[in-house]
């Protein structure tokens, strides 16, 4: 799980950042519902922010598909394979 | 990810630790570095992260309305954006961006509502407290904006449809505030169809959408709105770019995030100016700026310029675009580290300039360093040094004044002179609301200031210089035909400015027929030119007291007694109306310190002091004495038309 920590610890940095919260805390278990701040503003933010980082491109039905943190891994995983 | 201003200063690391600093949560906002950092090309998250320090910082210090910057603060402006898609995402990178030319923005939005509903709901709250401007942005989707391919009956109504409903929006938001409003233009949709037959088909997505702008663009014209050329910004980036793809569907967002920087570069450069903030003065370096070489080391015959060479070229196309600024009234200065004689020999000699001696004016060459030279123009031209720009290839050369005067806008330039002009123009530095056909003269003006100065040298005695002079003051009221210069005169004044306060074209469009306003629009030409309309003034008429509102003067006009001649007519009028007494007030700026004694000196009496907020002075009319001075004043309208010495 060493790929999923340094996932996640990557994702919280550009969480905290995008949703402009300096003590936000997430898990891979963490859900859209879960954070009020997590709208469709801030999910964009945060896909752009992914793609620059891992250099990979979301269509839109994936963007619209996540909802989860563990959506993100998931759709991130599958552009690096 | 995004699109970089080029002409911006990139961040260093040092400079990227110091921003978490400066923006960190856990301290104090640190403003004054904010300040320093904030003129780095920053990318768009960072520059939200300033935004969001800023608004932190604002939340201890309020904004309301606009100030030009009273005392040391900075200057402030409420924006107002209101558009039926996302626009909030905008607010912190505009504000960053503001910071930029020392503004401190307070940004609303009102999204994802029809404009006219939310207007009617909000009337009462816009009118109590209305932001320094709005904006309306538009989209196709909400204006119904199709096309009908070959049917121009059909694409008309559609047009002025849309166009019509903007125009009601930006009535009432006019109306309701009290303010201007900013009309966006609407970018290319890159989803439409285009066609090489669309350039002439009536009723294609091509012709629609230019249909659309020319309407509301010639609207703005009318009403005096500014208008933010947004279909201009994504031509230039290409419409493809700026489109905001997958972004508009998952968050309608209206374009390209990556170009969020640029977008919000430019509209502050808009609210700048709306602000009083224009740029007016190119200073040029000579060079490997405007000439290929070294006029020291390589002598006239071993420059590059002009036709014939491709290095030649693209030192003439710098050359035409420091002409095409002149044209528009920005003037063109020369800083260069050189003997004088020698480069100014290459200047006027050299057969590839496009540039003429003529073309300049104020030559600095000699061996002080730049911003002593910049300083001195400065203070030559009666002008702030954020009125400059700073034009040179040399990185050490740019630094040097970047840091002795951060004041002055010095773009970052590729190393390749022939991508100078594009990033030069996507900089837009002298963005201005207005084209005045005085600006075409403008540098006639300062080079007879030149001739001027010669003369009073020349003439020991000031009197019998300004005698010499043979000066006429033509005094009129306010009508269409200056509208446009006093807006200029008004907007663009700080220091000779006893009120600084700033009034948009339309308003002073209001102030041309109102019967309870004295308002005077003053020329002034003496032997050596024209020097155009150089003062403004604006008076309320309260039953027998008269109250100077404005009193607004072109400081290149100081010391000839222009001051004592206005008021001389102005007494005259309220006498004239049987006014009994003339009230002025001084509020004191940063910039204005100028006119500290303007009243005393005129004989006025100090009556109040308010605290900081300024003095108040009073003449009663029948103590005045009536002045007599070296300048013959015309009104051409006046009942007595015989002219007065």
């Amino acid at each position: 799980m060493a790929e999923s920590a340094n996932f996640l610890s990557k994702l919280t940095v550009i969480f905290r950042e995008e949703l402009e919260q300096d003590d936000l805390t997430i898990t891979m278990q963490t859900k859209q519902s879960d954070i009020e701040s997590w709208d469709s503003l801030a999910h964009v933010r945060i896909v752009m922010r992914l793609e620059r980082e891992y250099n990979i491109q979301l269509d839109v039905s994936e963007i619209e598909g996540i909802n989860s943190v563990r959506g993100f891994y998931d759709a991130v995983e599958s552009h690096s394979g | 990810m995004n699109f970089d201003l080029p002409w911006l200063e990139r961040p260093t690391q040092e400079d990227r630790e110091r921003l978490k600093f400066a923006t960190s949560t856990s301290s104090d906002v640190d403003a004054e570095g904010l300040r320093r950092l904030v003129t780095r090309d920053w990318s768009e998250v960072e520059l939200r992260s300033i935004g969001r320090a800023i608004r932190r910082y604002t939340r201890t210090q309020p904004i309301d309305g606009a100030s030009t910057g009273q005392n040391e603060g900075p200057a402030t402006f409420s924006l107002l954006l209101i558009s039926q898609n996302t626009v909030t995402h905008l607010v912190d990178a505009l504000i960053a961006s503001s910071l930029r030319v020392g503004i401190l923005l307070d940004c609303r939005t009102v999204e994802y509502q029809e404009p006219e509903t939310w207007l009617a709901e909000n009337r009462a709250k816009l009118s109590a407290a209305p932001p320094s401007a709005s904006m309306y942005i538009p989209d196709r989707t909400s204006l119904n904006l199709n096309s009908c391919v070959g049917d121009p009956v059909l694409a008309a109504e559609g047009v002025n449809r849309a166009v019509d409903r903007v125009k009601r929006i930006a009535d009432q938001l006019h109306e309701f505030t009290g303010r201007s409003v900013i009309l966006q233009t609407l970018a290319v949709d890159v989803s439409d169809s285009q066609l090489s037959m669309d350039a002439w088909l009536p009723g294609s997505p091509r012709r629609i959408l230019a249909a659309f702008n020319e309407g509301i663009t010639q609207y703005a014209r009318e009403r005096s709105f500014p208008i933010f050329d947004v279909a201009a910004i994504a031509d230039f980036v290409g419409a493809m770019h700026w489109s905001a793809g997958r972004y508009w569907y998952v968050a309608k967002l209206p374009f390209a995030p990556a170009f969020i920087p640029l977008y919000s570069y430019r509209l502050v450069q808009l609210l700048a100016t709306m602000l009083g903030k224009s740029r007016r003065v190119l200073v040029l370096d000579l060079d490997n700026t405007l000439w290929g070489g070294l006029i020291g080391d390589d002598g006239i015959e071993g420059l590059t310029v002009g036709l014939g060479s491709a290095r030649g070229e693209t030192y003439l196309a710098v050359q035409r675009l420091a002409l095409d600024y002149k044209r528009r009234g920005i003037i063109l200065c020369i800083a260069s580290k050189n003997t004088e004689s020698i480069a100014r020999d290459a200047f006027v000699r050299h057969p590839g300039m496009l540039l003429r001696e003529s073309d300049i004016a104020l030559f600095q060459i000699n061996w002080r360093d730049k911003a002593t030279n910049i300083s001195a123009m400065a203070d030559a031209l009666s002008l702030g040094l954020d009125a400059f720009v700073f034009l040179d290839d040399n990185p050490a050369e740019r630094k040097q004044v970047r840091d002795a005067l951060p004041l002055v806008a010095v773009p970052e330039l590729p190393s390749d002179p022939s991508e100078w002009p594009l990033v030069f123009q996507a900089a837009a530095y002298f963005e201005q609301l207005n084209f005045s056909a005085e600006d075409q003269g403008r540098t006639e003006f300062y080079r007879g200031n030149a001739l001027r100065d010669v003369q009073a040298k020349t003439i020991g005695n000031h009197e019998e210089y300004l005698q010499s002079l043979h000066m006429i003051m033509t005094v009129t009221s306010f009508e269409p035909l200056g509208r446009t210069r006093i807006a200029q005169l008004i907007s663009k004044s700080n220091q000779f400015n006893l009120t600084t306060r700033r009034y948009s074209e339309s308003e002073i469009a209001g102030l041309e027929e109102a019967p309870e306003y004295e308002t005077m629009q003053i020329r002034l030409e003496d032997m050596f030119g024209d020097n155009g309309m150089i003062s403004v003034v604006i008076c309320r008429k309260l039953n027998r007291i008269w109250e100077i509102d404005t009193w607004i003067m072109s400081c290149r006009v100081l010391g000839r007694g222009i001051e004592q001649a206005t008021l001389r007519v102005l007494v005259d009028h309220a006498r004239a109306a049987n006014a009994l007494e003339l009230r002025g007030t001084y509020l004191p700026t940063a910039k204005n310190g100028l006119v500290r004694d303007h009243y005393a000196k005129l004989g006025f009496v100090e009556v109040d002091r308010a605290g900081t907020s300024g003095t108040t002075w009073k003449l009663v009319l029948s103590n005045y004495l009536a002045w007599e001075g070296p300048i013959e004043i015309r009104e051409p309208h006046a009942a007595a038309d015989s002219p007065k010495h």
